[in-house]
């Protein structure tokens, strides 16, 4: 399998559905005509101010610090994806000058555009993997689960983060804070992925995807 | 129009989230030389605190506790520099506020900032990735009465605990109700590490802190 770095930037992404933003808001009126007029105005500001770009690069397992999760794939994508800093900038800047709610719908459109971005990454990703014959599994990103935020930094040593503007903080966290760091196991053999994968090494025994 | 009529109206438009309407009717007030305390206690407050139990009640959500902090932002930004101490914050409380060092969030802390406002308390805002010692000083500084702290990553709530840790160590611990917030803090957290309380979102903020005056 090839190993090089792809980089770029997503067609333009579909519009986030309003069910969406109003139950990222918790919104639970029929009736949302009062703030419909502010998700328009959120549109335009998230969508304009929207920069997004990935880099990704499939590793074969042997080549990336050695985590459990990756245990029985073969390869590892690693992958960032960022919308920039303009559209969290001016969400910031609403809500400090008092425009909470467009404030918070334009962050909330953040958050839903970057991830469409992640999912745009992860299709690449998978639609490489098929041509090669693997089977892709579920992407995590660290700090879920027993993926610990720690094993970001290797995202950032091992992918040119730099030249699509992502930096990480000594918190591990990135800025821009609309990032997404996600790494993808890929498989010789479609049976080792298992939808368990990751609850065969976590403790939390109360979690939604154990039932 | 009767002083009462117009601090109905003042309640009026803060319960509906009436920006505009707050900003006139604060103006209104003025030239009719209403004195803007009375204006804020017996109209725009009462307003505010409704939109609190209608919170509480389930008729109000997340939406429309913001538009009604942003109503209130409006005829307070009219009335406050009228006020004779030219000073925000009819409670008399002041909280320092600000997202802990290593943290560059700040929306969630902003929403809870000016919830605080509208409710009537003074808010010093030190904004994102503020050096933990800023926060004691800050509040030594300015007297305050709480101290407000989010993060929102396990790798930087420590930063919460460390502050503590300053205040306990400075002897000045029970100077503050410290309150702790962000998406990995929760109560369990809050007592582990001394703090008064932890709150899930804004206007729960404004409630607990209110809470803590009685």
């Amino acid at each position: 399998m090839e190993e090089s770095f792809k980089k770029g930037e997503p067609p333009p992404l579909p519009k986030v559905e309003e069910k969406v933003i109003l139950k990222l808001l918790k919104y639970k009126k029929k009736d949302y005509s009062k703030i419909k007029p502010l998700i328009e105005e959120g549109y335009k500001i998230a969508y304009s101010l929207s920069k997004p770009r990935y880099v990704y690069k499939i590793f074969s397992s042997d080549s990336i610090p050695h985590h459990p999760i990756f245990e029985r794939s073969s390869f590892v994508a690693l992958a960032l994806c960022t919308i920039g800093e303009e559209l969290e900038n001016e969400a910031s800047k609403l809500t400090k000058d008092g425009e909470l709610l467009k404030g918070l719908i334009v962050d909330v459109l953040g958050s839903e555009i970057v991830e469409m971005v992640a999912d745009y990454t992860n299709s690449l990703i998978c639609k490489e993997v098929m041509e090669m014959g693997f089977y892709a599994g579920k992407r995590f990103s660290p700090g879920y689960g027993i993926f610990e935020l720690g094993w970001q930094k290797n995202f950032f040593t091992l992918l040119p983060a730099e030249s699509i503007g992502i930096k990480l903080l000594p918190s591990m966290m990135m800025f821009p804070r609309k990032s997404i760091s996600f790494a993808v196991n890929i498989f010789k053999d479609e049976k080792k992925e298992s939808s368990s994968l990751v609850c065969r090494f976590c403790d939390r025994a109360n979690c939604e995807k154990r039932r | 129009m009767r002083k009462e009529e117009l601090f109905e109206l003042m309640a009026k438009a803060i319960i509906e989230g009436n920006r505009e309407e707050s900003a006139r009717l604060a103006k209104l007030s003025l030239e009719l030389n209403i004195n803007p305390q009375e204006s804020i206690d017996l109209g725009f407050a009462k307003g505010i605190k409704e939109v609190g139990a209608m919170w509480e009640r389930g008729e109000y959500f997340l939406p429309e506790l913001l538009m009604g902090a942003e109503a209130m932002k409006s005829a307070m930004d009219v009335l406050t520099p009228h006020i004779l101490s030219g000073k925000s914050g009819s409670l008399g409380k002041k909280v320092v506020i600000g997202t802990v060092e290593g943290d560059i969030h700040d929306i969630g802390k902003n929403l809870v900032a000016s919830m605080l406002i509208a409710n009537g308390f003074e808010v010093i805002d030190l904004g994102a990735d503020v050096p933990l010692e800023k926060f004691v000083i800050t509040a030594e500084e300015v007297r305050a009465d709480f101290i407000c702290m989010s993060a929102l990553l396990t790798t930087t709530m420590i930063g919460q605990k460390k502050v503590i840790e300053m205040l306990v160590e400075k002897g000045i611990r029970n100077k503050y109700k410290v309150l702790v917030g962000g998406a990995p803090v929760n109560e369990d957290w809050a007592r582990r590490i001394g703090a008064d309380g932890t709150a899930s979102n804004a206007a729960q903020a404004v409630s607990l802190a209110l809470s803590l005056l009685r």
